[in-house]
């Protein structure tokens, strides 16, 4: 190997760094080479003093991330490896990460609004089916006499009359369910990408 | 050597190579090298860190019809080595106990 290909081979390893940083590098480099020869070293004794060009630019890359990460980088270096490397990571897991309680506790409000939604729909139903069953027994009623008739009516009145309240209560603390789990999960993904 | 204390002893020692007058890549080697380990590849990123840290300056001058870099010692070098200066009793203590000397 000549100090040339020495040199060549130091650049291509640097190949990661601004031009201007590989150029400093080199320019270091063939100054040492010009002082040494001049002193009467052979070249051979040189390159064994200069070691391995793999192992120069490993020093050099080696150096060039500490300044990086201490903010003393100088103007012309890139703006990548500057930024630490712990902003990166922390960038990554922050776009859909929710700790573990987190998510029980959601899973479990979702069951419980399940539930409630169940229990409302079920009162839903039992009420229908128990108008209906009234309405029939008045009907029945009708057919036998005045009195009854009169006491069907007014049963069928008072349930009809209780459909309306009944269904916006139903309507409201459904609501009010969706609501109340829609708020918990916004929080938690606030909370998660904060 | 330790690799980390060997370091930071090189960064000394190389500010104390400058600290009377400037020097040079080669000239800072071949000062050194008889005291301390010192390789071409590990000088660089050493006067690179301490130029970054402005403890030298550089500056190129023409020498046999080419460009040498000289290396200028700071006000902020000199107040490092003085601060390690003063810590030298400290270090004796440090390398008595180690060696088990009683010093």
């Amino acid at each position: 190997m000549t100090f040339t290909e020495w040199l060549r081979a130091l650049e291509e390893h640097l190949a990661a760094l601004p031009p201007a940083e590989r150029q400093r590098a080199a320019e270091f480099y063939k100054e040492l080479y010009s002082d040494e020869k001049e002193t009467g070293m052979s070249e051979a004794e040189i390159l064994s003093g200069l070691g391995s060009p793999a192992h120069a630019a490993a020093e050099i890359l080696g150096n060039f991330a500490e300044t990086g990460e201490n903010g003393q980088i100088k103007a012309g270096m890139p703006e990548k490896n500057g930024t630490p490397a712990k902003e990166k990571s922390e960038k990554k897991d922050g776009v859909l990460f929710i700790p573990r309680s987190k998510l029980i506790a959601g899973l479990g409000a979702a069951a419980l609004a399940f539930l409630l939604g169940s229990f409302a729909l079920g009162i839903a139903g039992s009420v229908l089916a128990g108008e209906l069953a009234l309405l029939a027994m008045g009907i029945t009623l009708l057919l036998g006499g005045t009195a009854t008739l009169a006491a069907g009516l007014i049963v069928s009145g008072i349930f009809v009359l209780l459909a309306v309240p009944v269904y916006y209560a139903i309507k409201y603390i459904g609501k009010g369910v969706i609501w109340a789990v829609r708020k918990f999960y916004k929080n938690l993904l606030t909370e998660a990408k904060a | 050597m330790d690799v980390q204390l060997k370091k930071g002893l090189l960064e000394i020692c190389v500010l104390a190579a400058i600290e009377q007058e400037e020097s040079y890549g080669y000239k800072i080697i071949s000062d050194l090298s008889p005291i301390v380990e010192i390789s071409e590849s590990t000088l660089y990123p050493i006067l690179k860190r301490l130029e970054s840290a402005g403890a030298l300056t550089t500056y190129s001058r023409a020498f046999n019809g080419r460009l040498r870099k000289y290396y200028l010692i700071t006000g902020e070098g000199k107040r490092r080595l003085a601060e390690f200066k003063t810590s030298a009793p400290q270090m004796e203590k440090i390398m008595n106990f180690i060696l088990r000397r009683n010093g």
